[in-house]
């Protein structure tokens, strides 16, 4: 009698087919960069994910089939009353979207992904659990700080003045506080999905806004800034957000098989982006024309000519000299995500400093932000070294850091602007 | 994924073939003789009775008029496949090809039985493929699929040529993939089928003789494939003795 039930359980389990669901860790095929720094297929073993046909985890919730569009004027935004940060998300995300289901084929202990939205789908999933790993490890963010996320897996995404649904492209959307990724069109390189720099870097941008816009999914103290003024504040948050995300990516790749890479995005997009956004290029200086434009310029225009990347850059130079000079990194790490948000009178925070400044956004200039991060560095050492290079590659004046030590004299290595008028 | 095989129900299906196969042998070589045909064979009644020796010669001729033909049937298949989309958006869809033999099972039935027209089994080969990606990384995969499948078929009047159907079966898949990175690997893995579908079939004569059909079909069937759920949307055309 058992071994009829056994056999009919047998034939029943043939006929429907059995989903692979095996605890944490699992091993998996993914695209990783290898030591050459190219593309493959690689054995990586997954520590956090809890379903591994979903591809949900503590380090992302992937979601299939959504849609958002991204419309200040949405009709269900001009409502009277105040709307909670998940109203809001609701609004622009006008299809929720169900699970993916990654295709696997099981050898040995080892699946292997059967299509290439399941390798694509594992391979992102590993770059995120990677990207966590670098936060809580090296930066020292909490477990509550990355939180599991949604990742909207090529996703259809309009945004303002756009005719057409973005695409190939990965970015973090605050206005769903997700991550979209959205689908290949013309890109023909190594998808952003498969790049653990792309991840890392949209993972800063995921921490800076928790951190800096509180999660705020409209980043009403941005787009307040951003709306009126010129020059705008604004251009300042978005440079350094653009920047810090640069360093993070920085920072994360010194955990993989490649090592430390300043140039994470080659492979995957026009080598004339990743040129301009090489950060560890001896030419990455500020120049008097960025100088002018940052002084000018109202928001719109300064991000829709790239200038906020510039920027940033410039930012992340600042910090990736530091750490050449003393060889600690994660000091930077963590001195710069403590500068996100601190409560304190003395050395308030950027979230801090904004809310202070919201009615006199004269004050929160580069300088005022550059100072901050000076002041969470306890190291004396790193300290000096990072106002001498803030002092190079920005062209800040000693007198907009007053938090650096005596003596900090820039080491000359861009060309000097300070005595322009 | 070997273990799990119904072993018990491909031994019946084989002993089913086999059965089939020895009784369409045994009619072709030694035609049934008509009623007033001399005797070629070893079938003629044996009764000596004028009752029992009149009805075995007119079962005998309905029988023989009915069964001329051998019961088999090759066709060749194209279509559409929906396969269930792993990236949880809408399905992938993909052309697909194959071929299928056809046995007409029901011919084991007695000529008395509704199931001696309407039983027939499909043996399916289809194969689809598709690759994806972009030129840095691109991942081909192709699915070969393997199915055995009785079906039920409701004629659309007494005799007529032409009816639907039901059917339910399983089977294999065979999957392989390759991926083309910086490295290039390939893996490849068998995986369960279960089938189920409907469809509409046609075998008009094409012989006087009764032997030769044209037989074509169209017809929805649906592919479990593991954990995933397909839908195909067939036509087959063919030829049946």
């Amino acid at each position: 009698m058992t071994r009829r039930w056994l056999c009919a359980a047998g034939t029943a389990l043939w006929l429907w087919g059995c989903a692979p669901n095996p605890k944490a860790p699992v091993q998996v095929m993914a695209v990783t960069q290898g030591k050459d720094g190219l593309y493959g297929p690689t054995q990586v073993t997954l520590t956090t994910v809890s379903d591994i046909i979903a591809l949900k985890g503590t380090a992302a919730q992937l979601v299939g089939g959504a849609r958002i569009v991204i419309n200040p004027s949405d009709p269900e935004l001009q409502g009277s009353g105040a709307l909670s940060a998940p109203q809001v998300v609701n609004i622009f995300l006008k299809d929720k979207g169900g699970d993916v289901k990654a295709s696997y084929a099981t050898h040995g202990d080892v699946l292997w992904p059967q299509d290439f939205s399941s390798w694509n789908m594992v391979s992102l999933y590993f770059n995120f659990e990677q990207a966590t790993l670098y936060w809580l490890n090296e930066v020292g963010a909490t477990a509550q700080d990355v939180a599991s996320a949604k990742v909207y897996y090529d996703v259809s995404y309009t945004v303002p003045g756009a005719s057409t649904a973005q695409v190939d492209d990965l970015v973090y959307v605050p206005a769903v506080q997700g991550f979209a990724v959205l689908p290949l069109k013309a890109l023909q390189a190594t998808p952003l999905a498969m790049n653990s720099g792309a991840v890392a870097n949209e993972m800063a941008h995921r921490l800076f806004h928790e951190k800096v816009y509180g999660g705020d999914p409209l980043s009403s103290a941005l787009s307040g800034w951003a709306s009126s003024l010129a020059p705008s504040p604004a251009n300042v948050l978005q440079s350094v957000d653009d920047g810090l995300a640069d360093f993070h990516a920085y920072g994360a790749s010194c955990s993989t098989v490649y090592g430390c890479n300043a140039r994470f995005l080659a492979g995957s997009v026009a080598d004339s982006i990743v040129q301009a956004r090489d950060f560890s290029a001896p030419s990455a200086c500020m120049t008097a024309g960025l100088q002018n434009v940052l002084k000018s310029y109202g928001f719109n225009a300064f991000v829709s000519g790239g200038y906020d990347l510039q920027l940033g850059t410039l930012l992340a130079a600042a910090l990736y000299r530091t750490e050449l000079a003393t060889g600690d990194r994660r000091t930077l790490e963590k001195a710069v995500f403590a500068a996100y948000s601190d409560a304190s009178a003395a050395s308030p925070g950027l979230a801090q400093r904004i809310a202070l400044n919201l009615n006199q956004p004269n004050l929160f200039t580069l300088g005022a932000v550059a100072n901050g991060f000076v002041q969470h560095l306890a190291d004396s050492r790193t300290q000096l070294e990072l106002c001498r290079q803030l002092g190079d590659r920005l062209q800040l004046p000693m007198t907009d850091l007053p938090a650096c030590p005596p003596g900090a004299t820039p080491p000359g290595n861009c060309p000097s602007l300070l005595g322009t008028p | 994924m070997n273990r799990l095989f119904p072993r018990g129900a491909a031994r019946c299906l084989a002993a089913m073939y086999l059965i089939f196969a020895a009784r369409a042998g045994a009619q072709s070589p030694t035609p049934i003789p008509y009623v007033d045909e001399p005797s070629r064979g070893p079938t003629r009644p044996s009764s000596d009775s004028p009752k029992d020796f009149e009805h075995e010669a007119r079962k005998t001729e309905f029988s023989s008029a009915e069964d001329t033909a051998a019961g088999i049937g090759l066709e060749l298949l194209g279509g559409l496949v929906f396969l269930e989309g792993s990236k949880g958006a809408s399905a992938e869809t993909r052309g697909t090809l194959g071929a299928r033999f056809v046995g007409d099972l029901g011919r084991l039935f007695s000529v008395d039985s509704w199931l001696h027209e309407s039983f027939f089994t499909d043996v399916t080969w289809a194969w689809q493929g598709g690759s994806d990606g972009t030129l840095g990384v691109s991942v081909a995969n192709s699915v070969h699929e393997f199915t055995i499948a009785p079906a039920l078929e409701l004629p659309f009047g007494q005799g007529s040529a032409f009816g639907v159907y039901g059917q339910l079966g399983g089977g294999v898949a065979f999957e392989s993939t390759t991926v083309h990175a910086a490295s290039r690997v390939f893996s490849s893995s068998f995986q369960p089928l279960f089938q189920y579908g409907v469809g509409f079939r046609g075998r008009p004569l094409l012989s006087a003789d009764g032997k030769l059909r044209l037989t074509f079909r169209l017809e929805v069937t649906r592919l479990r494939r593991s954990y995933f759920n397909d839908t195909l949307l067939l036509g087959s055309l063919g030829l049946a003795l």
